[in-house]
């Protein structure tokens, strides 16, 4: 039997910026929340296509396929590391130990 | 401290009118990334998991304030406001668009640094005892000869491209602050019988996957046969060290495979064979050098100061602070002062621009214009009158920077980890910031004594997790982040590689695995006795049946 088909997003980190991009289907997105997943073997195909095209090279550094889960609150990333990119931010207050301890004093 | 002559400007400034050309052509289109990306990696610039990723070089750890003003000021231009110093004592930023990236190495080239050979396989920034120059226990000051060392590896054609990446690190003191046994080549500097000073050499140790101390491998080399020592020593790595592996390039490996007494017959041979006068810096080179590393003119002063025992009776906090984070000095009415940047809820090693510039201000009116960045991740000022502590510590308590913890248990290294980086398994600032919240107390920290907690969130070591007393590293098990931890580490003098417990704990479980292996400790110490050295005594099995008795 085939393996279970797992929608994927095409992601990669803006050329410029280096912020986490996602592809929508029609452009880059740094919103997670925009990204079309593939849901077919041929979206697969085309976003491996995409990947790689001249046309992504030129916006987008390292483009990859991340798998995702369909949740009832929409698209979810499959991994901590998507997940991560995906909040755009370290999982900690990154800058509130720093803050708290000029308070503190 | 060391300052560029014509040459060292002229080839940092070339270097970032260089870099700025292809920026603009990776900008344009005219470099695809497969292009771009070693020409990036060479300037120190990564890409991390949410941004680009700048890794700066800070020599030896040596800064003087208007660097520390710089690095202030890129951090508040170009980046959110902060910086992370490293455990290779450089810093990284964040934040930083590809764009801004040639006018912040224009900024840093203005002050004489730059992010040459941050990356790569190269020879890399070398590393050095942060108490350098002002040790009771040292030999001779080390960073003449790490600045030898910087100008002679810097754009060495011979070694820009290695099997892998290449670190240096040199003591001139017996208590190794340095780390230099699981260094590539550690470089200690040493006397022989006959009073000479010269170095001994250990090559092939490391971290990573597969943590390894160094052998010697020359017992007493003259001082003067330092640098083609090192080319024959690195000539021969680069011939035979494997190239199919990545995990198998460095030359720890290549050192293991072929037998240290092999290894350095090879390294023998060559060094006997080569024209070692062309390497041979002259007289001058190594006087100018010498003289940017010359003792500062200390002032006259008694070895007690009335002020400090007034201030430290005044107040208990104050008494704590210089009773845990000052350090003897070589000079009396001197001390060394550690600022720690591990405030409890803090991520080790970040320091605001705000801090960075009353890390630079103390510096100006309290340590001779001078500061040192260790490789645990704090901050050093080296040259601090007994005097002015008082005065010091009110400044560092303005910004936050006053924690009384250095080389107890929150003072944790810990590398950026899957917060930030792009290699990464799991996390690992929030797991340090965890442990650092259940032992906040500091009469407790204080009770729990000497004890180093390291953190990596990957299999490369980066948080040095394999030479802490309590390591920590972070893995991916099918989604799920496992912490792995060894006991036992150490990185000094008595280098030890940690073993592991056993089954590794999942992210909520780590805090209270080390509480349990704390408190056994507290159990079982005989008087005296430092976490390491019971473990050293007691063993392993101790300790692992506080942590997997049966439920
Ligand atoms: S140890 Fe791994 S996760 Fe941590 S900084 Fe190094 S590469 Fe990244």
């Amino acid at each position: 039997m085939a393996k279970a088909f797992k929608p994927q997003v095409l992601t990669g980190n803006a050329l410029h910026g280096g912020e986490s991009v996602w592809w929508t289907g029609a452009r880059w997105s740094d919103d997670f929340a925009d990204a079309m997943a593939a849901s077919t073997p041929a979206e697969v195909e085309m976003f491996e296509a995409l990947a790689v095209a001249p046309f992504t090279q030129g916006l987008v550094v390292g483009a990859y396929l991340a798998e995702v889960r369909q949740t009832p609150q929409g698209l979810m990333p499959a991994t901590r590391r998507e997940a991560i990119r995906a909040a755009m931010r370290p999982t900690f207050d990154y800058m509130a130990g720093a803050e708290e301890a000029t308070r503190a004093a | 401290m060391y300052r560029y002559d014509e040459f060292d400007a002229k080839i940092v400034n070339q270097r970032v009118a260089q870099f700025r050309g292809q920026v603009e052509r990776r900008l344009t289109g005219a470099l695809t990334e497969d292009e771009f990306k070693p020409l990036r990696l060479m300037n120190g610039l990564y890409l991390q998991l949410h941004a680009y990723m700048l890794r700066v070089a800070i020599p030896y750890g040596t800064l003087s304030a208007a660097q520390m003003r710089q690095l202030a000021m890129i951090a508040e231009r170009y980046d959110r406001g902060y910086g992370h110093f490293t455990t290779r004592q450089n810093i990284q930023y964040n934040w930083p668009k590809l764009g801004d990236i040639p006018d912040v190495l224009q900024h840093l080239a203005d002050v004489e640094m730059h992010a040459i050979q941050t990356s790569g396989n190269c020879i890399r920034n070398t590393t050095s005892d942060p108490y350098a120059g002002v040790a009771r226990d040292e030999i001779e000051d080390p960073r003449p000869t790490c600045e030898l060392i910087r100008q002679w590896s810097t754009l060495h054609p011979e070694f820009t491209f290695l099997g892998r990446k290449f670190k240096i690190a040199v003591t001139g003191a017996e208590t190794d602050r340095a780390a230099i046994r699981v260094h590539d080549i550690g470089i200690q500097i040493v006397r022989n019988a006959e009073g000479e000073i010269g170095y001994r050499m250990f090559v092939g140790g490391g971290q990573g996957r597969t943590p390894m101390i160094a052998p010697v491998i020359r017992d007493f080399l003259p001082r003067e046969d330092l640098l083609p020592w090192l080319e024959a020593a690195l000539r021969v790595y680069n011939l035979h060290g494997r190239r199919d592996n990545k995990y198998k390039a460095r030359i720890k490996i290549l050192v293991h495979e072929m037998g240290a007494d092999n290894y350095a017959r090879e390294v023998e041979e060559e060094f006997a064979r080569m024209d070692r006068d062309v390497l041979t810096p002259d007289a001058e080179e190594l006087a100018r050098i010498d003289a940017y590393f010359a003792p500062p003119e200390y002032a006259d002063l008694p070895a007690e100061s009335a002020r400090l025992a007034a201030a430290k009776k005044a107040d208990p906090a104050f008494a704590r602070w210089v009773d845990q984070n000052t350090v003897g000095h070589k000079t009396q009415g001197y001390a060394i002062a550690v600022i720690s940047l591990k405030p409890i809820g803090g991520a080790p090693g970040d320091a605001t621009a705000e801090q960075m510039r009353a890390m630079a201000i103390a510096a100006e009116r309290f340590s001779l214009d001078e500061l040192r960045i260790t490789h645990e991740q704090n901050v050093v000022l080296p040259y601090v009158k007994l005097d002015d502590l008082p005065s010091l510590y009110a400044l560092l308590k303005s910004q936050g920077l006053h924690a009384a913890n250095l080389g107890l248990v929150t003072d944790i290294i810990a590398c950026p980890g899957l917060d930030y980086c792009a290699l990464a398994t799991a996390r690992s600032i929030p797991v340090a910031q965890a442990i650092a919240e259940r032992f906040a107390d500091e009469d407790r920290q204080r009770r729990i004594g000497p004890l180093a907690l390291k953190i990596s969130g990957c299999i490369n070591a980066c948080g040095h997790h394999h030479v802490g007393h309590i390591g920590i590293l972070g893995l991916d098990k099918a989604g799920v982040e496992s912490y792995q931890i060894t006991l036992g580490g150490a990185p000094g003098e008595d280098a030890s590689v940690g073993e592991r417990t056993g089954p590794g704990f999942s992210y909520e479980d780590v805090p209270d695995v080390i509480e349990k292996l704390v408190d056994r400790y507290l159990e079982i110490r005989q008087p005296g006795e430092t976490f390491l050295q019971t473990y050293r005594r007691a063993g392993m099995p101790a300790f692992k049946e506080a942590i997997y008795a049966a439920a």
